[in-house]
């Protein structure tokens, strides 16, 4: 067991919840935000800029979950049919990128995406000065922040601000405002307009999708627990194509905010290792989307049947109706569905969701700050 | 699983390198090497995709470090490298993710895999001539033999490991050589130079050295570490963070106990906050970067936290930092080579998973 003292989280749960639930405003202020003309210029001088330079090779570099929203942008380039432009992409964890890639000479072909919430972290102010000294084009480097006045700020030729509200505890908003903005940029790199009517449609359904379960969420919370029960040690999330972000940045954010041993893991690679220590002490919660390719339906439901013998149960968090529909009569398998249209932005919900799931159990372990 | 037959599999492992090395330095073998060091300086090619399952997935961390790291001041062994980028992917991510249509003919695709036989790795080949992907694009590194990878890949290096008792334990260390000499080959550097190839022998003979002693060197790690731990954790950086992921899925498999592999950079933001007096993890370093950091981490876990860490590393100055630390057990190993270090890491650590796995009666 944990040291008692350390595991007192240092906010009340009542401080956390209302954070959480401040969420969908502020993800709904940024996509408005997005939509505003002063936007729409920037990203239309971009969609210029991109075809005059020669971009070769694109990092997203960001730590923690900023590293993880980077999945998204990283997702909708690796899926895309058809690049306009020829690139290679790429995304690193700031202090893997700081010791191992940062370059030590001038190269004009490679476009930065610098993703920081802050905009000030020492690493970043590092890498930036570096890139200054080295001469590099400020115009192939960009920032996701939510400071947009930071220091650091002048030294990036592009600013992409998040329009997160205050958070009380890291990434608890800034995530999925941060998946936002990283869609909209992946957009911008695949030569598309993504500030479309039709995509405000699709954005603000996701808005009033979170709504609707936060509106619920007393029920669903209370099934949820009758269902998974709270004897359980271990928390695997499971997860497949881009559903990794929110998989490893809950794992994270179990680890570090909710004193939860946890661990976020491919699907392809949990079968091969992980599976053999899978017994009553841990919950698996599996995360994937509608992008399931036809052979991945067969094995998926051998899958399910694998874990739930096992442990006995499984919860499931998808956009995926066929499946979901499937496994309506397992008594083994709980099964959140929401509505998402565009897969590269199911992380976005999906992490919400957890984000009180993990709440409500840290709750019972009675280790919140009174 | 007899622990005996497991054991025959360690104590081969420096047998399984050598003979892959003897290979690349014979006529055939320098031969692949030269083909392919060709096929990759077409100025075309801009970007080289390592596709894996398990262990030859994290195997691939190894060129993707390499290759990715090639301005780098502070590693000469990547100084001035050629502009290829490389970019890896699991095996089912690389089913699901990838879109073949977007592919100009810029990308080399390389499939590792032990058997060159199995089901996804098929797929994926099956996936890329589908969509008409150049063939001569498709590389393979697996086992020799008329395996569907070896039949379908236009550029085929064997990796030379014979027969394992337990899956991986010979064929990654194998395969992390044979994926270092194709990253030095994409950079248009001599495969084996001959101060290379004396690294290379002296790793081996490092090897089978600690075959030798292993058993002491694993109860002294046990007896440190204990045997029975609730969860334990592999942290690492760079490309030893293959030796973590590997030692993690190891550790879970055999011992049964709840691991997380993790970068120093990840750990630092967020799990250190649960290390405690019960907490155990192993530090892999197998390079000098960002001295001050790893030294703030290591005293965060084992100051602060005063949780107990295994440090395995090839670096004097993090060892003496160590030494002086009752919760450290500090094992310093002498392969330099950043990229190769992971062969001797996972050498420590097989022998500590399967011990710990035959005192907790998993395997007899």
């Amino acid at each position: 067991m944990l040291n008692e003292k350390k595991k007192i989280i240092e906010y009340s749960y009542d401080a956390i919840l209302k954070n959480i639930f401040v969420l969908p405003q502020s993800l709904k202020e940024c996509i408005d935000s997005y939509f505003s003309p002063n936007h729409r210029e920037m990203f239309q001088k971009i969609r210029e800029l991109l075809e005059k330079l020669k971009i070769s090779r694109i990092l997203f570099v960001g730590n923690t979950s900023n590293y993880f929203a980077s999945f998204i942008a990283h997702y909708c380039l690796t899926t895309a049919s058809k690049l306009h432009y020829n690139f290679t992409w790429e995304s690193f964890e700031i202090s893997e990128f700081y010791d191992y890639i940062l370059p030590n000479k001038h190269d004009d072909g490679t476009l930065y995406i610098f993703i920081s919430k802050s905009g000030r972290s020492r690493l970043l102010t590092r890498i930036l000065e570096h890139l200054h000294l080295l001469k590099f084009n400020s115009k192939l480097i960009w920032l996701v922040t939510n400071s947009i006045d930071s220091e650091n700020a002048k030294h990036c030729g592009y600013i992409f601000p998040i329009y997160a509200k205050p958070e009380a505890v890291h990434a608890t908003i800034s995530f999925q405002n941060t998946i936002f903005v990283l869609y909209l940029i992946s957009q911008l790199l695949l030569n598309r307009n993504p500030l479309t009517n039709d995509n405000q449609e699709i954005f603000e359904k996701i808005i009033r999708e979170m709504k609707k379960y936060q509106e619920n969420f007393q029920i669903t919370k209370r099934r949820i627990f009758d269902f998974l029960g709270y004897d359980f040690k271990f928390l695997y999330f499971i997860s497949k194509g881009v559903s990794r972000s929110s998989a490893f940045n809950s794992a994270l954010l179990a680890n570090s905010l909710y004193r939860i041993f946890a661990e976020g893991i491919l699907l392809g690679h949990f079968f091969l290792g992980t599976f053999k220590i899978v017994n009553s002490n841990i919950r698996c919660i599996l995360l994937v989307n509608e992008s399931l390719r036809d052979s991945s339906k067969k094995f998926i439901h051998n899958q399910i049947k694998l874990i739930t013998d096992q442990i006995g149960v499984l919860l499931l968090i998808s956009n995926n109706k066929s499946l979901i529909s499937a496994l309506r009569y397992n008594k083994r398998v709980f099964a959140v569905h929401f509505e998402c249209e565009i897969n590269a932005l199911t992380p976005i919900i999906e992490s919400y969701i957890l984000q009180i799931i993990l709440l409500e159990f840290s709750k019972n372990t009675g280790f919140f700050k009174k | 699983m007899n622990f005996d037959s497991i054991l025959e599999d360690f104590l081969n492992i420096p047998k399984a390198l050598l003979e892959c090395l003897k290979y690349y330095l014979s006529t055939e073998g320098i031969e692949k090497l030269e083909s392919i060091r060709k096929a990759s300086q077409d100025p075309h090619v801009k970007r080289i995709m390592i596709i894996g399952s398990s262990y030859n997935y994290f195997a691939s961390f190894i060129p993707f470090r390499y290759l990715n790291s090639r301005y780098h001041s502070k590693s000469k062994e990547s100084e001035d490298l050629t502009e290829k980028i490389c970019v890896i992917y699991e095996i089912d991510e690389f089913l699901s993710d990838y879109n073949p249509l977007q592919d100009t003919g810029d990308s080399i695709f390389i499939f590792v895999s032990s058997s060159g036989d199995s089901i996804q790795i098929q797929e994926g080949i099956n996936k890329l001539l589908d969509s008409n992907i150049n063939p001569k694009h498709i590389w393979g590194v697996s086992e020799e033999g008329e395996s569907y990878l070896s039949l379908k890949s236009y550029h085929f290096l064997p990796i030379k490991f014979g027969i394992e008792e337990v899956i991986g334990t010979k064929s990654y260390v194998n395969a992390i050589l044979v994926l270092y000499l194709i990253g030095r080959c994409i950079v248009n550097k001599e495969a084996i130079p001959p101060k290379r190839e004396e690294e290379i022998r002296q790793l081996i003979a490092e090897i089978k050295f600690y075959g030798h002693d292993w058993e002491s060197h694993t109860k002294n790690l046990i007896a440190f570490l204990g045997e029975d731990n609730n969860n334990l954790f592999f942290i690492s950086k760079g490309a030893s963070l293959s030796s973590a992921y590997q030692g993690s899925l190891n550790f879970k498999a055999y011992t049964r106990t709840f691991c997380v592999a993790i970068s120093s950079g990840l750990f630092m933001h967020g799990p250190i906050l649960i290390v405690d007096e019960v907490f155990r993890c192993i530090l892999i370093l197998g390079d000098e970067t960002s001295v001050d950091e790893t030294e703030r981490l290591i005293d965060l876990i084992t100051k602060k936290g005063s949780g107990k860490m295994i440090l395995l590393n090839n670096s004097r100055r993090f060892s003496s930092v160590g030494r002086a630390n009752k919760n450290i057990f500090v094992f310093e190993h002498t392969t330099e080579n950043t990229y190769l270090a992971p062969i001797f890491e996972i050498i420590v650590l097989q022998f500590l998973i399967f011990q710990i796995a035959k005192l907790q009666g998993v395997i007899e």
